[in-house]
């Protein structure tokens, strides 16, 4: 009897100190206003600054600020010598509103930082993902390996620390090191933007890649803390989902196939994320590369992609009303052989759609879009 | 801080019994100063701590490893009593990493490692508790699991450590390695045992 009373004792303690039950997540969709009739004119394009001597670059992430900053959006992605260099970094950019164009990129996160912050050494930085909280603190998801290559990835949080709103003064505390996965924490890594949810928080696409692949979506409070996890897909092959807004509970995730048929894998969920049904592939034919999606109005779902079966040489903007069929509406890039335009991202700022990408693994490019007024 | 604190109080004190082991046989002041410097070691900052290695492998402990190993210490290299609440302790840490290891290689229809981070969890662990209790509290083994247990249940929801999920705080992949071993160990002597005890099989020399 006592034991039982005991465990009630812990059980309850345990219930009181959680707080409430997260609700169901209900999805943001930007307020845009543009008369999605008319196609979008391309304002702007080239390359984002590169920090000196640093002749690698890949995967970005872009994020929207508010209006009240001085920059309209902001970039991160990693550079260095090359991919999986001791010496690759997290670098930033954020794009001036008042002279429009984009500020000197600087390195905001190292390896030997990070370790020193987490207590314990890690081998090499990649895939930033960027996020706003509802207090307007930056975080940003980096994936960070221990022994071995990808597949040894955790995906650490940080935090934008005091010290100033600025790009000069942006720098980053660690969180945490997210706990997805019992044996010792690997493989996960982070690749796609969050979803922005209601309740100020958001639900942010991972997927694990040690052998078999899958995505699982994370679900965030406000203020960044880490609230559940939920496998998006009974497929075993499939990565780097990228979630889409339907509605505020009907959700699909794009996702990357390492499956040689080349197209793009889907899931849906009706009730907020909670669960995640497979559904056929897109007609559209991808490389097994990255893509990256954005609702910005009600069925108006926008998607950029590589559209070809075997290479990364050709980057579409493509558009769709139900999040099934597909209808290019820009080509974004396009080379020959083995030029890669890669790892896309999205964010809506300034009443325009922004797109970067990898170019050549060398610098990151971007291009603006707009629509007029309706 | 409180998962610093962990990374590296939890090393020290895995470390610390590891060392302690491997010293059998030599005199107890030595043992003792080379587990000390063991443990110090481990909280020094930075890489010349082999905490800032094991973290990059293998993360933190789970609190019944620390739990295990600061008792083992404790009663200066004592192991627990034989008796059936460790036999079963062990078992069900041995289904329980299997299960979780398959979780992780997506084969179950739900994910029993995000379960972890729920009250329900943590009450199916407090159930194992209460029967380890009801069952054995009378038996020197069962009031050693007892204990055990209630010390990693009190520790996790009073502090979450390591990570929130309570599969990481009852049981980590090192400590189902060892339980994996043990076992094998064990069946391999009891098939052993029946092979040579056969009719008809050659007499064991006394």
């Amino acid at each position: 009897m006592l034991a039982l009373v005991v465990c009630a004792v812990v059980i309850v303690w345990d219930l009181a100190h959680r707080g409430l039950p997260t609700p169901m997540a209900r999805a943001v969709m930007p307020l845009v206003a543009a008369d999605f009739s008319q196609p979008p004119q391309r304002k702007g394009q080239g390359s984002i600054p590169m920090p000196y001597n640093t002749p690698a670059a890949h995967s970005s992430s872009l994020l929207a600020l508010p209006a009240s900053h001085a920059d309209a959006l902001m970039a991160f992605w990693f550079a260095g010598t090359r991919e999986s260099a001791p010496d690759i970094g997290i670098v930033a950019s954020s794009f001036e509103r008042n002279l429009q164009r984009w500020r000197p990129a600087r390195f905001v996160v190292n390896r030997f930082g990070l370790g020193q912050d987490l207590g314990f050494g890690v081998r090499r930085l990649g895939n930033p993902v960027a996020w706003m909280d509802a207090q307007g603190r930056m975080h940003l998801f980096v994936v960070a390996t221990g022994l071995g290559g990808w597949a040894a990835s955790r995906i650490v949080q940080l935090r934008q620390s005091q010290a100033g709103q600025s790009l000069d003064e942006l720098s980053f505390e660690v969180e945490r090191v997210l706990p997805l996965s019992w044996w010792w924490n690997t493989s996960f890594l982070v690749r796609a933007a969050p979803l922005p949810l209601q309740d100020g928080g958001m639900l942010l696409p991972v997927y694990f890649e040690l052998g078999l692949k899958y995505p699982v979506s994370l679900r965030f409070d406000a203020s960044g803390g880490f609230k559940g996890m939920v496998r998006m897909s009974d497929r075993k092959r499939i990565l780097q989902p990228t979630v889409l807004m339907q509605t505020e509970t009907t959700w699909l995730a794009l996702m990357r196939d390492q499956n040689p048929q080349g197209h793009i894998a889907v899931a849906q969920t009706q009730d907020g994320g909670a669960h995640w049904q497979d559904l056929p592939d897109l007609a559209l034919v991808n490389p097994d590369a990255s893509v990256a999606a954005m609702a910005l109005a009600p069925r108006q779902l926008w998607l950029v992609h590589n559209s070809s079966v075997q290479s990364r040489n050709v980057l579409d903007l493509s558009q769709s009303q139900d999040g099934q069929s597909w209808q290019s509406m820009q080509r974004l890039a396009q080379g020959k052989g083995t030029d890669e335009f890669s790892y896309p991202a999205m964010a809506w700022a300034d009443d325009s759609l922004w797109v970067s990408y990898t170019d050549q693994r060398q610098r990151i490019s971007w291009q603006r879009f707009a629509w007029p007024k309706p | 801080m409180a998962t610093t604190a962990m990374l590296h109080g939890g090393w020290a004190i895995v470390l610390g019994a590891a060392v302690y082991w491997f010293g059998a046989g030599r005199r107890a002041w030595v043992r003792w100063l080379v587990v000390l410097m063991t443990m110090a070691l481990c909280l020094v900052p930075g890489p010349p701590s082999p905490v800032y290695w094991l973290g990059l492998m293998f993360q933190a402990p789970s609190l019944m490893s620390a739990v295990l190993c600061l008792a083992y210490v404790m009663r200066q290299g004592r192991l627990p009593s034989r008796g059936r609440a460790w036999l079963v302790l062990g078992v069900t840490g041995l289904v329980l990493g299997g299960v979780l290891l398959l979780d992780m290689l997506a084969w179950w229809p739900v994910s029993v490692y995000a379960w972890g981070f729920s009250t329900a969890a943590l009450a199916l662990v407090c159930l194992v508790w209460a029967c380890f209790w009801l069952l054995w509290w009378g038996r020197h083994d069962g009031l050693e699991v007892t204990l055990l247990l209630a010390a990693v249940v009190v520790v996790f929801v009073l502090t979450r450590l390591p990570t929130g999920n309570v599969w990481d705080a009852v049981l980590d992949p090192w400590l189902w390695l060892v339980l994996l071993v043990r076992f094998a160990m064990r069946g391999a002597r009891r098939v052993g045992r029946r092979l040579t005890s056969r009719p008809g099989s050659p007499p064991t020399r006394a």
